[in-house]
């Protein structure tokens, strides 16, 4: 199930709202456990079981180290534990991706395809499992007695299929004790309306000029290609940041405080401040689980550009089980290594708007990599926004004007400041809750109208 | 007090999620869309192996969607806002000026107008009877100047060029520049309908009796009727509920007329009548003429001067037949998205003097049917 459709919004969320509500705080976890399942399995009716699998495998794990008596004990259970996670993600996730590369080595070509539907949330659910693990390894948090909590942080369903990556050690404390107040509840609405507008009303629209114009972009001319390569790059912040805001919005409603997973990446002028803005959940996990245990920056030149090459790589790939991840992981590992070697002190005397245009173009072409569905796929359309191609000036581009406008608008800290200079006036509640009802009516009218299909040749 | 109103944003959300569930849930069910012309969906299948086929979870998709309360409303407030941000030109249906709602252009399928162009030209040939082509054109073409500032490219001209290029047999009757000038006169196109209006398709009927030497019609046509309200299928798929609505008019020569519909699946109908009044009750009044859609329509005619014509066409003819009836003593409309016999077996059943493809312009860009006739 999505945030962003009718069953959730007007069936699932009040049901949940209404009933975790009104039942005692000690039933609650279970009750959301129950909730979690449901929702899950509604998009995924079978693969729910490898994540109540994994819930399993991690819970006992954490109870196997914590009565381990010594640290190779521990170790030997962490490292079990963390290759049964990582083996489930490399079956369900790329196991189709590496036969099908191996196929290609004309002695492999015998081999069965791969063909297994990714479950939804694996790559999120594994990696907060493993921060688990590592973290009670650490002795940064206690391995959970208590079965139904730990399950329930798992598969909690406002993050569970995209986001953020929440971490044990955050929400521990919160799962037996939240304190729920309107103050709170109120501050979750404004989060999980805004978010839902982000998605539906800039994402979803955003996505058709993308589709139009990758779908031939030779057709499409230069002009229009980067135009969709622009409105990609609004797609998908407006796709995940909204996506996060209404996590987090969710979370609160439920009493759970969930960390900020972006913070305006498009404002940045640089890409490694832009990396420091993006999916900050993923970046951290990946500085403190991966970069830090190879030494991190604490070693030589050299070492340190490895290790910065290696999360890249990973972080590519985490993305997506498809070469073009991987690449697109290590540009963006090559780009920070030579800001950080080279480019860095340079950049840092340009004016600022020159900054900010030097990381756009870097960003839209990186998105070029990560929307297209392979490598050549990508580099046919660059060639496209590179080479001046007329095209045939069949996409219309000035209706998308006022959309890019408010985009942009949207993208930037502008609408928060704005927001933050008149909070305590006396009218803001009122507006709030007229920008509510305006959000909720044009969200719910265009998710209903991408089911609005006239049937006007129907016969009586 | 005080508190509740800090509060406001959560209460709005709130009270919205509560009635729109409860609407949902407990409210009256509609079984079907006049808008969309479809049976909408109802309660989904419950049971555990609909459940792990995920074909409850589709159901329940449908379901929401389909009985969300205001439904209609929300599709206008969408399209509202489409248009309050600019989007207009981008959409499937323009909102013109002075009320006009106006298809986008299809996409110029080359390929698809020139097989059906030929399919009809061979079949024609075929026939060895005299043949006629009229293309109608669109809206969009015909009313150039209702169209939105931002609008896509209208192929009329190139598709009635690549039809003067391909056909052999047919006779292209060119009707662009008499549908022109006949807008300067009076309404030629309805402004929330793709077809021509009563006005519009007697200045086509004209036109095709000039072209093959057939009688005139009247100037002047004492007895026509004038209905309100008609709200045609391009603004039922716009969402643009607030403009306003079309007038339907029923040109009546008085001519005696049979009609026989016939649905291709084995109903048929007989009337007295060139129009369908029950239609009118309808919001789309368009299948007022003939009563819409059917595979095969005959109407007979015994006191008229011409012969009998055989009409292989889309829906434009619904109201061309309606004035065609009056000069020929048959007209047979075969509707090719429907009929499933071969047009040869029916010729023989029903001999005509002449033939006539009458197609819309988009139409001819989308539509295969033609394949039916080979």
């Amino acid at each position: 199930m999505v945030f962003s459709s009718l069953p959730f919004l007007f069936l699932f969320l009040p049901a949940v709202l209404l009933v975790s509500h009104i039942l005692p705080f000690r039933f609650r976890n279970g009750f959301l456990l129950l909730a979690n399942l449901v929702f899950y399995a509604y998009g995924e009716p079978v693969y729910v079981l490898i994540m109540i699998g994994s819930i399993l495998v991690n819970y006992f794990c954490a109870r196997l180290m914590d009565r381990a008596g010594t640290q190779g004990r521990r170790r030997a259970v962490l490292v079990v534990g963390i290759v049964l996670n990582l083996a489930a993600l490399g079956v369900f996730k790329y196991a189709g991706l590496f036969v099908g590369t191996l196929k290609h080595i004309p002695a492999l070509s015998g081999l069965p395809a791969v063909d297994i539907a990714l479950p939804i949330g694996i790559s999120f659910y594994t990696f907060q499992a493993v921060s688990y693990l590592i973290d009670v390894y650490w002795r940064d948090c206690p391995a959970s007695d208590k079965f139904i909590s730990f399950a329930c942080y798992i598969s909690l369903f406002p993050q569970l299929i995209a986001g953020p990556i929440v971490r044990y050690k955050d929400v521990n404390e919160q799962l037996s004790h939240r304190v729920e107040t309107p103050t709170l509840f109120n501050s979750g609405v404004r989060l999980f309306v805004v978010g839902l507008a982000k998605k539906v009303l800039l994402a979803n629209q955003f996505g058709q000029l993308w589709d139009l114009t990758s779908a031939d972009p030779v057709a499409a001319g230069a002009l229009a290609a980067w135009c969709g390569a622009i409105a990609y790059t609004f797609q998908i912040y407006f796709d995940f940041s909204g996506y996060s805001d209404m996590a987090r919005g969710l979370g609160r409603m439920l009493g759970f405080e969930f960390c900020i997973n972006f913070n305006y990446p498009y404002i940045s002028k640089s890409v490694t401040e832009f990396w420091r803005r993006w999916h900050i959940s993923l970046s951290s996990w990946f500085r403190d689980y991966v970069y830090i245990p190879l030494g991190g920056n604490r070693c030589s030149k050299g070492r340190n550009c490895f290790n910065i090459l290696v999360v890249w790589a990973l972080t590519g790939f985490w993305h997506g089980a498809g070469w073009n991840f991987l690449f697109w992981g290590f540009y963006y590992g090559v780009l920070l290594l030579l800001e950080k070697l080279v480019l860095g002190r340079f950049i840092r005397r340009w004016p600022k708007a020159l900054q900010w245009l030097y990381t756009m173009v870097i960003v839209v072409i990186g998105w070029v990599f990560f929307a297209s569905p392979d490598l050549s796929a990508a580099l046919a359309y660059l060639r496209v926004m590179f080479s001046g191609t007329p095209g045939t000036g069949a996409i219309p581009l000035v209706p998308w004007l006022g959309l890019a406008l408010m985009g942009a608008l949207a993208a930037g800290p502008w609408g928060k400041g704005l927001w933050e200079k008149y909070a305590h006036r006396k009218w803001m509640p009122l507006a709030e809750g007229l920008l509510c009802l305006a959000a909720l009516l044009l969200c719910v009218g265009s998710l209903v109208s991408d089911s609005y299909n006239p049937f006007l040749y129907f016969r009586f | 007090m005080k508190k509740c109103y800090a509060v406001l944003p959560m209460a709005v959300f709130l009270v919205f999620l509560a009635v729109m569930t409860a609407l949902l849930l407990f409210g009256p069910k509609r079984d079907f869309s006049e808008n969309e012309k479809r049976v909408l969906a109802g309660t989904p299948d419950l049971s555990a192996s609909a459940i792990l086929q995920g074909e409850t979870q589709k159901e329940l998709e449908s379901f929401t969607s389909d009985q969300v309360p205001g439904r209609d409303f929300f599709v206008g407030v969408h399209a509202y806002w489409s248009l309050a941000t600019g989007r207009n030109g981008s959409e499937d249906i323009y909102h013109g000026k002075d009320g006009y709602l106006i298809n986008a252009p299809k996409a110029y399928d080359e390929t698809r107008l020139t097989d059906n162009l030929t399919r009809f030209d061979d079949f024609a040939a075929q026939t060895g009877l005299p043949a006629d082509l009229i293309m109608v054109p669109t809206t969009g073409y015909l009313m150039a100047d209702k169209l939105p500032a931002v609008h896509g490219a209208y192929h009329d001209d190139a598709v009635y060029q690549k039809a003067a290029e391909t056909v052999k047999t047919l006779n292209l009757i060119d009707v662009r520049d008499t549908l022109k000038a006949a807008a300067g006169e009076g309404q030629v196109c309805y402004r929330t309908d793709h077809h021509l209006t009563s006005f519009g398709n007697y200045q086509l009927a004209r036109a095709y009796q000039a072209a093959v030497g057939g009688e005139d019609f009247r100037q002047d046509y004492d007895d026509i009727s004038v209905y309100d309200g008609f709200y045609g299928t391009t603004w039922s798929g716009s969402g643009y509920w607030l403009t306003r609505p079309d007038t339907v008019e029923l040109w009546d020569s008085g001519a005696q007329v049979t009609v026989t519909l016939d649905d291709g699946a084995g109903q048929v109908k007989t009337a007295h009548s060139l129009f369908f009044p029950d239609h009118l009750e309808d919001l789309d009044k368009y299948p007022v003429f003939l009563d819409g859609n059917h595979a095969l329509v005959t109407i007979e005619n015994p006191g008229a001067p011409g012969g009998s014509v055989l009409v292989i066409r889309d829906s434009y003819a619904h109201c061309f037949a309606t004035f065609l009836a009056e000069k020929y003593q048959k007209v047979t409309l075969v509707d090719l998205r429907y009929f499933r016999t071969p047009v040869s077996d029916l010729l023989a059943e029903h001999p005509a003097d002449r033939l006539l493809v009458l197609y819309g312009v988009d139409n001819l860009l989308t539509d295969n049917n033609s394949a039916w006739l080979s």
